[in-house]
């Protein structure tokens, strides 16, 4: 019975010990909350537009160009920054090919190729083998017959960076 | 970056409200499943649920918690429920932690990320961290755990069950007064224990938000940091979000080339547990137990995450330099801003939809019916003790009852326990497909939304055109799971349209909340959108 009463005393006083924290709290967060009442004036927080790479291409035929030079430079330095300037524009066929008016039909093989080569560039461990500078040429080779081959002279516009 | 006290405060309350509110739909499905479990599966079907002493009770428990459409608050009526039904410790840890990563509808929107193969590997290395755990957590709760044994904080709410306490231990409410004491439960815990840990999980977000200034974490996380994964870990245990809130940071982690190790964290700690969990497990299972299995979780989510942070970079993406996945941890004022009632209501009713307001609305009701319980002293033992004979199972096979013929025959109360829990799984499968509806349904919902965008971003009404701009960013993603669900595939054609789409969406969100804004940049942008725009749409028209 004792405990009990006990239980229900130490029960209250916890139930009022809260209620206190709590009516303060509110009354802080209101007092802080009046307090500030001064206009202040609007500026952006969004000033940082998405980083685009220096290497990123215009379009697609850009794209073909950069990857042909690279390459050429790459066999006289074999700069690994440029390796990987190589493995980021094949990585990016896919989306700046769909960019453009071409068709879904013209896309699929440039998409396709380009997924192979990134995964040879992936698997050369760090290297850029004789083979897979190959299959760089026919990606470009593919590029360019596919932006000869259109007839809409969009297919080669401008693709957007953010 | 200063913030004065008013703000941080306002910005705290505002995401604990935002929370509440966000976790009011699963809270409630946790709170029928608790009651399910408790008048209808009964101790030893949840046990079986659960698996039982079987060596297939840890992945059988991921698998349960992978089905049951819960969030990581909603999960914890149930922990107690399966607390109090004998259920090990290990199978309960395994539960806590998976229900709340995924459930139907959250998958589904994860396997339009940039890799669907993501999601799997992360569904996998949910299930080892679950198996792992679970055994560590069997081992050290062996000599803690006390099952049955209440604490007084708990001890109104749990001591009654739907089970006859004298002798007839196998006897059990049925018919109305089941019906009754089903709401008497569910009342009485939503204004009980339950609401305690729910506010305890939201104020997680309001201490973080307190201290994150806005937009803090907008450069964190990148993918060649290599304190990304550790950086996302001190973020993410306070933080409570729903499985659906953690694919989409996801998705637009995986679109900035964030780091994957810290997606991972995010996923695991953010979405798995709130600050409630452990409190919780430490409660019942002491804190220096509690402490070892959260070092272990952490330790074991932080070697998955080096290991996996680099493999899992996608390829061809260019990182952006910078996200918005994580502003919604970050104080929602930002210096410019005045703290006050008006921007509080504002900044909580952008977030609530209808399924919110509707999940609102019923725990109010059945918070105000849970008050008027507790005052009046009725709990569930009063629901057994004052029943007539009649809403006693043992009724209808007792010497007296009237004979029963055909169909009319007792069903147990595990077979309609069973029936309503497939019956939820089964409603949350028919619900992906309305909440991701056909192709030229999704089509016809963005272009209404396409049109208000543009015409407002074109006339300069920012604001206008920054409400409409996420509804179509959501509806790009409803089409591709809507697709998938009803062709079998995305092409990968309609993936890439759908990727770029949303990448120019946001660059228009960016040029939109430039301050002064360039008229001009934003007509370019528009421009951009309009002629990726004609071809993703016909992707998909085609399909």
């Amino acid at each position: 019975m004792m405990d009990s009463v006990f239980f229900h005393l130490r029960r209250q006083r916890a139930v009022a010990r809260t209620s206190r924290w709590v009516c303060s709290s509110v009354l802080l967060w209101i007092a802080c909350a009046g307090c500030s009442t001064e206009e202040v004036p609007k500026a952006s927080l969004f000033e940082d537009d998405h980083a685009v790479a220096a290497h990123w291409p215009d379009d697609l035929g850009d794209l073909s160009d950069k990857l042909r030079k690279r390459t050429a430079r790459y066999n006289r330095s074999s700069e690994e920054s440029l390796r990987r300037e190589i493995q980021d524009l094949v990585g990016w066929v896919g989306e700046v090919a769909a960019d453009t008016n071409l068709s879904e039909a013209d896309w699929i093989p440039l998409y396709q190729k380009s997924e192979t080569v990134s995964a040879n560039l992936r698997d050369d461990d760090g290297q850029l083998s004789e083979d897979t500078q190959n299959q760089i040429e026919s990606l470009c080779r593919l590029i360019d017959d596919t932006i000869s081959r259109t007839s809409d002279p969009l297919a080669s516009v401008k693709s957007t960076a953010l | 970056m200063n913030q004065s006290l008013s703000l941080m405060l306002t910005g705290g309350l505002v995401r604990m409200v935002q929370g509440f509110a966000t976790a009011a739909p699963t809270l409630l499905v946790g709170l029928l499943i608790a009651s399910i479990m408790r008048y209808y599966l009964g101790d030893k079907g949840t046990r079986r649920l659960f698996g039982a002493d079987t060596m297939r009770s840890l992945p059988q428990s991921w698998l349960v918690g992978m089905l049951l459409p819960v969030c990581s608050i909603g999960v914890l009526p149930i922990l107690r429920e399966m607390r109090r039904a004998g259920v090990k410790p290990g199978a309960m840890s395994a539960f806590a932690l998976s229900a709340p990563l995924f459930n139907p509808l959250s998958l589904l929107y994860g396997l339009t990320l940039s890799r669907p193969l993501v999601i799997i590997l992360f569904a996998i290395g949910s299930l080892i961290i679950v198996t792992t755990l679970g055994l560590v957590w069997d081992a050290l709760a062996v000599g803690t755990a006390k099952p049955n044994t209440l604490s007084w904080g708990e001890a109104s709410d749990t001591d009654a069950t739907g089970d006859r306490q004298a002798g007839t231990s196998q006897d059990h409410l049925i018919g109305p007064r089941r019906l009754l004491a089903t709401l008497v439960h569910v009342a009485r815990e939503l204004t009980g224990t339950s609401l305690g840990l729910t506010m305890l999980a939201v104020a997680g977000l309001g201490v973080l938000a307190a201290f994150l200034p806005f937009g803090a974490m907008q450069h964190s996380v990148e993918r060649d940091d290599w304190l990304a994964p550790l950086t996302m870990l001190g973020v993410a245990i306070p933080v409570y979000a729903t499985p659906m809130l953690a694919m989409s940071q996801l998705g637009m982690m995986f679109q900035h080339a964030n780091s994957p190790g810290a997606a991972f964290t995010l996923l695991i700690l953010g979405a798995g547990l709130n600050l409630a969990t452990p409190v919780w497990f430490g409660k019942h299972y002491g804190f220096k137990a509690t402490a070892t299995w959260m070092i272990s979780l952490v330790v074991i989510v932080l070697g998955i995450s080096y290991a996996i942070n680099r493999p899992l970079i996608p390829p061809g993406v260019e990182p952006a330099g910078h996200t918005h996945a994580f502003d919604v941890y970050a104080n929602p004022l930002s210096v410019y801003d005045r703290a006050g009632l008006t921007t509080l209501r504002g900044l909580v009713t952008k977030v609530v939809d209808v399924s919110m307001m509707a999940s609102l609305a019923a725990l109010g009701l059945l918070g105000l019916i849970g008050v008027w319980l507790r005052i009046t002293k009725v709990d569930e033992d009063r629901m057994t003790n004052t029943a007539s004979a009649r809403s006693f199972a043992s009724s209808l096979t007792s010497a007296d009852a009237n004979p029963r013929k055909g169909f009319d025959m007792v069903v147990p109360p595990s077979v309609i326990g069973a029936t309503m829990l497939a019956g939820l799984i089964a409603l949350s499968g028919v619900a992906c497909f309305a909440y991701y509806p056909s192709p030229e349904e999704c089509l016809d919902e963005i272009r209404l939304a396409r049109a208000e965008c543009l015409s407002a971003a074109n006339s300069g009404q920012v604001d206008h055109a920054l409400y409409w701009l996420p509804v179509w960013e959501e509806w790009s993603r409803r089409l591709e799971v809507g697709t998938f669900l009803r062709t079998g595939e995305v092409r990968p054609y309609q993936r890439m349209q759908s990727y770029l789409i949303r990448k120019k969406l946001e660059l228009l969100e960016h040029e939109l909340e430039h301050d002064p804004p360039e008229p001009e940049e934003i007509k370019g942008v528009v421009r951009e959108i309009l002629s990726t725009n004609s071809r993703w749409v016909r992707a998909f028209r085609r399909s």
